[in-house]
């Protein structure tokens, strides 16, 4: 049986992934609030609700990660099978957060991601390997091997990433205006 | 995997028979010729019966049976069949008509239920004769060094069957729940204590399938980590008939068989493995007509004009099928 995943993938392009709103489910024994930082009020609303609905045996926390991402998630490590997790930030946080949170044998479905709360990306250069954060536009010049990459759709669970790819390759003296990515 | 089609027929010779619980009789198959193949744990063969109904008229049954011996065991497989107490002539055969020496078809092992090796801990939740599928897995696991747990629950006057072999072998990683002794397993405490990463894998009927499901939903247990096998038979119900579009044949279903063993009566071959409505090989596109959906395979889509024949059955008096 395949593990249920939460996210579901853009049509257009298979690994671009589409964010559904959250749900809150009850019930659980622990519910698991993670934020990048205070400026989540998406979250914080959904996590005073559940407090204001939980049951006096269910552990609900609030987990802002601050510069020590190590020492946040030492708060889970006693998180019981049984739990649920809801994560908001921008979209390398999201991701970050939810291969931590793997890593730490909680299961894909299980794992709420809110959608990102801004547009900037996290970039994987095809060509050296580079990987580059809060990337807007494109094309956007590789800060490790200088290329124009053209910054694509094609998203990696595994980097948190979207790929870029040399924009000019066969003519290297096109030249292209970047633009603003959604 | 291989479908169940004629030509993948294995023929076993029954060496060995005997009472493993008052309900539960375990047959030891060997090859007639040739070896028999390792399998993976928790694989399951299909059992072909040609015997007699209660008319006298030569039928033929078709059940699915767990492996139970270990799976790198080329010498001999082993299943154990429980005696139901409404039996469709599947196990009431099996017990009574079946003697050592007689010659069995089998198809090769397939595998709908195999554990997730990469789990951090196997859960094992038995129920009465679906101690059967673990029985292949323990081996392997204890080889592996997995962490894992069995969890058993059984009526010590019908079912139990190696329950003492288990205890022995397995110590504290077995946990046994006599009903007729009146242990019972608190599903909703050993489901809370489990560590995260820990797979849960359930046999055993459907009240036990779905008691594990509910009480893990209740606390919130991941879904993706509740794996479980439930070969149900097929139920009966009202007699229908079907055309088969090609042929234009017409062929009668009655309260007692399932569409499968009607149509494989007329000779038609219908790749199929679990006969229990769970593998998705014997989807049959239905061209007409209602159907009465009893399968656990089909997507709502699906159903609006594909038929499950192992075990779903007509609402509507006739159905044209694709065939």
């Amino acid at each position: 049986m395949t593990p249920t995943e939460s996210i579901e993938l853009d049509e257009r392009i298979k690994s671009r992934p589409s964010y559904k709103p959250l749900t809150l489910l009850s019930g659980k024994q622990w519910q698991i609030f993670i934020a990048q930082n205070e400026d989540q009020q998406g979250l914080k609303q959904m996590h005073d609700e559940c407090v204001s609905i939980a049951d006096p045996d269910n552990t609900v926390l609030w987990v802002v990660v601050g510069d020590d991402q190590a020492e946040s998630f030492k708060l889970l490590e006693d998180a019981p099978v049984a739990a649920a997790v809801y994560v908001a930030g921008d979209e390398p946080f999201l991701w970050d957060c939810r291969n931590t949170l793997l890593g730490m044998d909680f299961a894909p479905d299980q794992i709420q991601l809110m959608a990102p709360s801004s547009h900037r990306r996290r970039l994987f250069c095809t060509h050296c390997y580079t990987l580059m954060e809060d990337v807007t536009h494109s094309p956007h010049t590789c800060s490790g091997c200088g290329e124009q990459l053209l910054v694509r759709d094609h998203f990696s669970r595994l980097y948190g990433a979207y790929v870029g790819v040399s924009i000019n390759a066969e003519d290297r003296s096109e030249t292209f205006e970047p633009e603003e990515m959604q | 995997m291989t479908a169940n089609t004629p030509s993948h027929h294995l023929m076993v010779r029954v060496s060995d028979m005997k009472l493993v619980a008052p309900t539960i009789k375990e047959f030891t198959l060997v090859a007639v010729d040739g070896a028999l193949s390792p399998f993976s744990p928790g694989s399951h063969v299909v059992v072909t019966m040609s015997g007699t109904d209660a008319n006298g008229k030569a039928k033929k049954w078709k059940n699915a049976y767990s492996l139970l011996s270990d799976p790198s065991n080329t010498e001999a497989y082993k299943i154990a069949v429980r005696l139901q107490e409404v039996s469709r002539g599947g196990s009431e055969f099996m017990h009574s008509q079946v003697q050592i020496g007689d010659v069995l078809e089998i198809t090769p092992p397939a595998n709908l239920f195999a554990p997730l090796w990469r789990a951090k801990k196997h859960l094992l939740i038995a129920g009465g004769v679906g101690i059967t599928p673990f029985m292949s897995y323990l081996p392997e696991m204890q080889r592996q060094g997995a962490n894992f747990e069995l969890h058993y629950c059984y009526r010590g006057k019908q079912t139990g069957a190696y329950a003492d072999q288990l205890q022995q072998q397995l110590g504290d990683a077995c946990v046994r729940y006599d009903a007729d002794a009146g242990n019972r397993c608190d599903l909703t405490a050993l489901l809370k204590q489990q560590p995260r990463g820990t797979h849960i894998y359930i046999c055993g009927p459907e009240l036990l399938i779905e008691g594990v499901r509910q009480n893990a939903a209740q606390i919130g247990y991941p879904a993706s980590l509740i794996h479980f096998e439930e070969f149900a038979a097929p139920q009966p119900g009202e007699p229908f008939s079907v055309t088969l579009k090609r042929s234009g044949q017409t062929i009668d279903i009655g309260a007692e068989e399932s569409l499968l063993e009607a149509l494989e009566a007329a000779d038609l071959e219908i790749p199929n493995m679990c006969r229990g409505g769970v593998c998705g090989q014997c989807q049959t596109k239905v061209l007409e007509g209602d159907v009465e959906h009893r399968d656990n395979y089909l997507g709502a889509a699906e159903k609006a004009d594909c038929i499950m024949p192992c075990v779903s059955r007509a609402k509507s008096k006739t159905l044209v099928l694709d065939l």
